[in-house]
């Protein structure tokens, strides 16, 4: 018997491969057949990952009820197996799972608010971040200057959505004045959400002009732009939106192309 | 190698004494022990949840030690694995010990990973010599990663493979010998296990290498009507309580754990069961002492 070749067995058929060489290796009795044997291993690994995934995605299984998201999610476990010893890292693919899962084609935002969630996950276990100093920067020469691209900062994500994911959200948070009814869930968002001092903020960027204005300019900088490419499109307030950015901690460092 | 309950010189905590009988720290109960402070000996932290850095668990983790002395358990070192051991893991888990300075690091003898995937279950393993070869070499080199001894504990079991050439306690004493690991006895596994697939609990237990027991674990499983299943949800049933007093009077006076993972009651409801634990502990102890107290 090769441990290795058992093992690999195992993976296979607990992850929704053929079961038949797993099975061949476990002895089976009256009361319970090698097949039921090995299936309460199958349920045992599915269960835990499902009440992980239900841990993580509470809005998305409030939405789809109880039993359908643990059938979902064992379609999912099966498609994106487990590769980290880490709980909080295991979900990530959710949203893009969702985004093509034919049966829920008539919740569009559900992969949405699944991205919502998961991007709550990855800010909540980011590292705090203190304002950086750039004095560095107006000791670059002028070239240097141009090609300067900004981070942003590490306990912070931008999200952008055709679907009200953000009161979605909210009504389904304990103590909250958002009803259901009330969302109009065809309404785009632009979203940042943020780690401060121990709290997870998430803040609507689409209603006022400048927050969006803000918000573009730090998806500008999510996406790669250098400096000059910035002051192309800000022009004059390019100035602005560097100040708010760098004093309120959301940009975080940068670098000379 | 450092022995058990040793609180190194540069411990920036004052007490790391494991005694007594302690409890599972769960995230249910952190507001309560944060206000109350109850009386409990010693936790047990599930050093999976706080490998992450900078989080508000690890945080957590970070109080509770000020004010108790903590053990380490893990799922996740995947010892009966074939592929290598995680290093990014080992690497972590040193990094928390060396600030949090648990009295011992435990996990289980079985595998959770293999092949680039993590189960995140405790699949057991056929026990074989060549598998315990393979089980030493591994303990081995995280002991050595470690610098210390760890301890091991015994799983429940559903299934048992066709390849399987000795029993599990011979399996046990093969790979606790040969790696000079410690033992964390689980009472409750053994009944599991004993259960399941019909061998008699007794000798699986006085099989045990008594003088390397670091610790008991109590727990409550689900009858599932063809099977037991080990679901830490329920009390101690009165059959585990039976092996568990025979476990002290096999092992002797060594810390004692009430793990509860499911349906997790209120932080008192699991202290009442490490109280019922320590009386039939202390009963079995006054016993076994030569002036019968």
């Amino acid at each position: 018997m090769d441990i290795k070749t058992l093992q690999g067995d195992f993976i296979e058929a607990i992850f929704g491969g053929d079961k038949s060489s797993a099975v061949s290796h476990v002895i089976g009795d009256d009361l319970l057949t090698a097949e039921q044997r090995f299936g309460i291993y199958k349920g045992s690994v599915h269960g835990i990952l499902t009440q992980a995934l239900g841990t993580m995605f509470p809005v998305c299984k409030a939405l789809v009820g109880d039993k359908f998201f643990d059938n979902m999610c064992d379609l999912f476990i099966n498609e994106y197996p487990p590769k980290t010893t880490y709980f909080a890292e295991y979900g990530g693919d959710l949203p893009t799972f969702l985004s093509t899962f034919e049966h829920v084609k008539d919740i569009p935002y559900l992969a949405d608010v699944a991205r919502l969630e998961w991007t709550r996950q990855i800010v909540w276990h980011a590292k705090s971040v203190e304002v950086a100093d750039f004095s560095a920067l107006s000791e670059l020469n002028e070239e240097q200057q141009s090609n300067v691209v900004f981070q942003l900062a590490k306990n912070m994500h931008l999200i952008e959505s055709e679907f009200r994911i953000d009161e979605l959200w909210f009504a389904h948070q304990p103590d909250t004045d958002v009803k259901l009814e009330d969302i109009e869930i065809n309404h785009a968002v632009k979203l940042i959400i943020r780690k401060d001092q121990g709290t997870l903020k998430i803040s609507m960027m689409s209603k006022d002009e400048n927050d969006r204005d803000f918000w573009d300019f730090l998806h500008a900088i999510s996406l790669g732009y250098n400096l000059e490419r910035l002051a192309e499109q800000y022009g004059e307030a390019l100035g602005n939106h560097l100040s708010q950015g760098i004093e309120g901690a959301w940009i975080q460092s940068f670098t000379t192309e | 190698m450092k022995s058990q309950n040793t609180i190194s010189t540069k411990n920036p905590y004052n007490k790391n004494k494991i005694q007594g009988c302690g409890i599972g720290l769960r995230i249910d109960h952190f507001d309560v022990i944060e206000e109350q402070k109850p009386d409990v000996p010693w936790f047990e932290a599930l050093s999976d949840n706080y490998l992450l850095e900078d989080t508000l668990q690890r945080n957590y983790l970070y109080h509770i030690r000020n004010d108790y002395p903590i053990t380490f358990h893990g799922v996740g070192m995947s010892i009966g694995s074939t592929e290598p051991l995680n290093m990014d893991y080992l690497k972590r888990l040193k990094k928390l010990k060396d600030e949090v300075q648990p009295a011992w690091i435990s996990d289980h003898l079985c595998w959770t990973s293999a092949h680039g995937v993590v189960t995140h279950d405790l699949i057991p393993l056929p026990y074989t010599t060549d598998v315990a070869k393979h089980i030493v070499d591994r303990i081995l080199q995280v002991q050595d990663f470690l610098g210390e001894q760890i301890v091991i504990e015994n799983v429940s079991s559903y299934l048992q493979f066709k390849a399987t050439d000795m029993t599990e306690w011979d399996f046990i004493n093969e790979v606790t010998s040969h790696s000079d690991c410690k033992l964390l006895l689980d009472v409750n596994n053994i009944y599991v296990s004993a259960q399941n697939h019909k061998f008699d609990a007794d000798e699986y237990l006085f099989a045990m290498p008594a003088e390397r027991v670091a610790e008991i674990h109590l727990a409550g499983y689900e009858d599932k009507g063809t099977h037991l299943l080990d679901t830490h949800s329920r009390p101690v049933t009165e059959p585990v309580w039976d092996l568990f007093k025979k476990a002290v009077k096999h092992v002797g006076d060594v810390p004692v754990l009430i793990e509860w993972d499911n349906d997790i009651p209120p932080l008192e409801r699991v202290l009442e069961e490490s109280a019922t634990a320590r009386k039939y502990q202390q009963a079995v102890l006054s016993k076994e002492s030569p002036n019968g107290h």
